[in-house]
């Protein structure tokens, strides 16, 4: 079995895309749509890579990485933030509250790939 | 044309005065014949000669002027302090002369200024709303996920040879749905930008509109002077210039105040009761008991053949914001604030309720009475300021309320610190393009600040 990686994105079709992009490179991917139910399957279970949207319903993806920060389990998990914002204040904040590395959408699929495999070689 | 040029007004004054070229160009220290040149319109003359003539003659510069030109060497000014151009700084001496010799390219400067100032107010707005406007925020947010969407599953059809039928048309049915809910987002920008189109014209706020529906119907509402609100649904219907539903609002708003003011001070009673009143908006809220401000905006709105004095108003919030501006010839009115501080409309904002009075002198010798008066909102369920400043001519009509012996002080005012020549003002925000020569009026400064009643 590949590594885990949890993709935290409310968007279904952009959810089933990435699972099959991963799923085919022999990744295994689960999914959550909100950061509350996504934070109490980590506390279960620590995938080895957090796909995290920034625009969630409910708290955003920065509260929740903020929250992954603040947890000595998960102080050094790797975290791709995704977001559809691409001004440099939301750059910035991802940075300074420790995400592993930064994507804006759309996003081409190879490039998804190779941040993954880079995040957790 | 403007009007007589400058030149000719001195020809005329010196040949009333039965004064010579010669001994007016000796005390002004000039030459005759170059005097003579000025006379005939041949030269221009503009400031320091100008203020030095006029002073030869007996008379303020804004005599040599028209209030007309005044208003346009004023907007001129403002331009050239827009543009921020050093080597225009050097030329405003000659902003009068500019006006004098070619008005209709000075009336077009002025005009280009100002749809300037209108499409950058536009550009602020929209910026404003792209940053601020919900629905903007999330519909270019729900695109963006969509296409990401549509571009991922493309991407894996395009590059699956061997992938299930089942899994193939998920993937295609997907694409669809995205696509319609893109069509459906693209729709719903077109509808929210169309009515946002249909509703405003062009460079205008909604208190633009109301500004320019005030202007076309010169601040007076007959149809309402009876005080009857009926005639207001007309009236709305018809407004020139009103298009968006803010500016409706407004004007609605606006109207409705109207017609209760003239509940409260009937038209025929009221001119007469201030005619008997030299025009003292203080006499008048007392002897009909009814606030100051609605004797304020009674006065301003007076019907345009009224007999003099004529009347302007500003009206601004707790920020300086201005609601509501009737300027008058001479004495211009900012669109968006930023006047100058020593005006008493800014006065009375640390005073509330209580009414003030004062003489202003602008920088070409003119001089307007103002009464300011700020007060609370009664019906605001937290404090709101708002705050007026009356003002009219000096010399035009009654003496609105000054005696002999207790004349209203005289404060030197300007009409914005950055076109504005008053030398070492404490009020001062930012230097001037004009530099700071002084003006007319310094010479008969008052140090008096401001009195109540």
């Amino acid at each position: 079995m590949g590594k885990h990686v949890l993709l935290i994105e409310d968007e279904p079709n952009i959810v089933e895309a990435i699972t099959f992009i991963l799923q085919q490179d022999g990744w295994r991917v689960t999914a959550q749509s909100d950061g509350a139910r996504a934070l109490a399957a980590i506390a279960e279970t620590v995938p080895d890579l957090v796909i995290l949207d920034v625009m969630l319903p409910g708290r955003s993806g920065f509260e929740i990485l903020q929250d992954l920060r603040s947890d000595a389990a998960t102080r050094d998990l790797p975290v791709l933030m995704l977001t559809a914002k691409g001004q440099a204040r939301d750059r910035e904040a991802a940075e300074r509250l420790g995400a592993s590395l930064y994507m804006t959408k759309p996003f081409s699929n190879s490039e998804m790939l190779e941040a993954v495999r880079g995040l957790a070689p | 044309m403007a009007g007589q040029l400058v030149g000719a007004r001195l020809r005329a004054r010196r040949q009333a005065l039965g004064l010579k070229q010669a001994e007016v160009a000796r005390q002004a220290g000039i030459s005759a014949s170059y005097l003579n040149l000025i006379e005939h319109n041949r030269r221009g003359i503009g400031g320091k000669l100008l203020i030095d003539i006029a002073g030869v003659l007996g008379l303020a510069v804004s005599d040599l002027l028209e209030s007309t030109d005044s208003d346009l060497i004023r907007a001129i000014q403002a331009a050239a302090a827009a543009a921020s151009d050093p080597e225009l700084a050097a030329e405003l001496e000659q902003s009068d002369a500019f006006v004098g010799r070619y008005p209709g390219w000075a009336r077009l400067i002025a005009r280009l200024a100002a749809e300037r100032t209108q499409l950058e107010a536009l550009v602020d707005s929209l910026s404003d709303r792209l940053a601020h406007d919900p629905f903007l925020s999330e519909s270019l947010h729900e695109i963006l996920s969509s296409v990401t969407a549509i571009h991922a599953t493309a991407d894996i059809l395009t590059g699956a040879d061997m992938m299930e039928g089942l899994q193939q048309r998920r993937f295609q049915a997907n694409i669809f749905d995205e696509s319609a809910r893109l069509s459906d987002l693209a729709r719903g920008l077109v509808s929210h930008f169309d009515r946002q189109a249909e509703a405003r014209p062009p460079g205008t706020t909604p208190l633009d509109e109301v500004e320019a529906f005030l202007v076309a119907s010169d601040y007076h509402f007959p149809a309402l002077e009876g005080g009857d609100d009926s005639a207001l649904e007309a009236l709305m219907e018809s407004a020139p210039g009103i298009g968006s539903e803010s500016a409706r609002q407004l004007a609605a708003a606006l109207l409705h105040r109207y017609a209760a003011d003239c509940r409260a001070l009937p038209g025929a009673e009221f001119e007469a009761a201030a005619a008997a009143a030299d025009y003292d908006p203080r006499a008048l809220a007392r002897s009909f008991g009814v606030p100051l401000p609605t004797v304020f905006r009674r006065l301003a709105f007076r019907p345009p053949e009224a007999p003099a004095p004529a009347f302007g108003l500003i009206t601004c919030d707790g920020t300086g914001a201005v609601l509501l501006r009737k300027p008058l010839p001479g004495f211009a009115l900012p669109r968006y604030g930023s006047a100058c501080p020593l005006w008493p409309l800014y006065q009375a904002m640390s005073r509330p309720h209580a009414p003030l009075r004062a003489l202003l002198r602008t920088p070409d010798g003119q001089l307007f009475r103002a009464h300011a008066f700020s007060a609370y909102l009664e019906d605001a369920p937290v404090p709101v300021l708002h705050t007026h400043m009356l003002f009219s001519a000096r010399g035009q009509g009654p003496a609105g309320g000054e005696t002999p012996g207790a004349e209203a002080p005289e404060i030197a005012v300007g009409p914005s610190c950055r076109i504005c020549p008053r030398p070492r003002c404490p009020a001062r925000r930012e230097p001037s393009i004009l530099g700071e020569e002084g003006a007319p009026g310094d010479r008969a400064l008052a140090k008096a600040p401001v009195t109540g009643p």
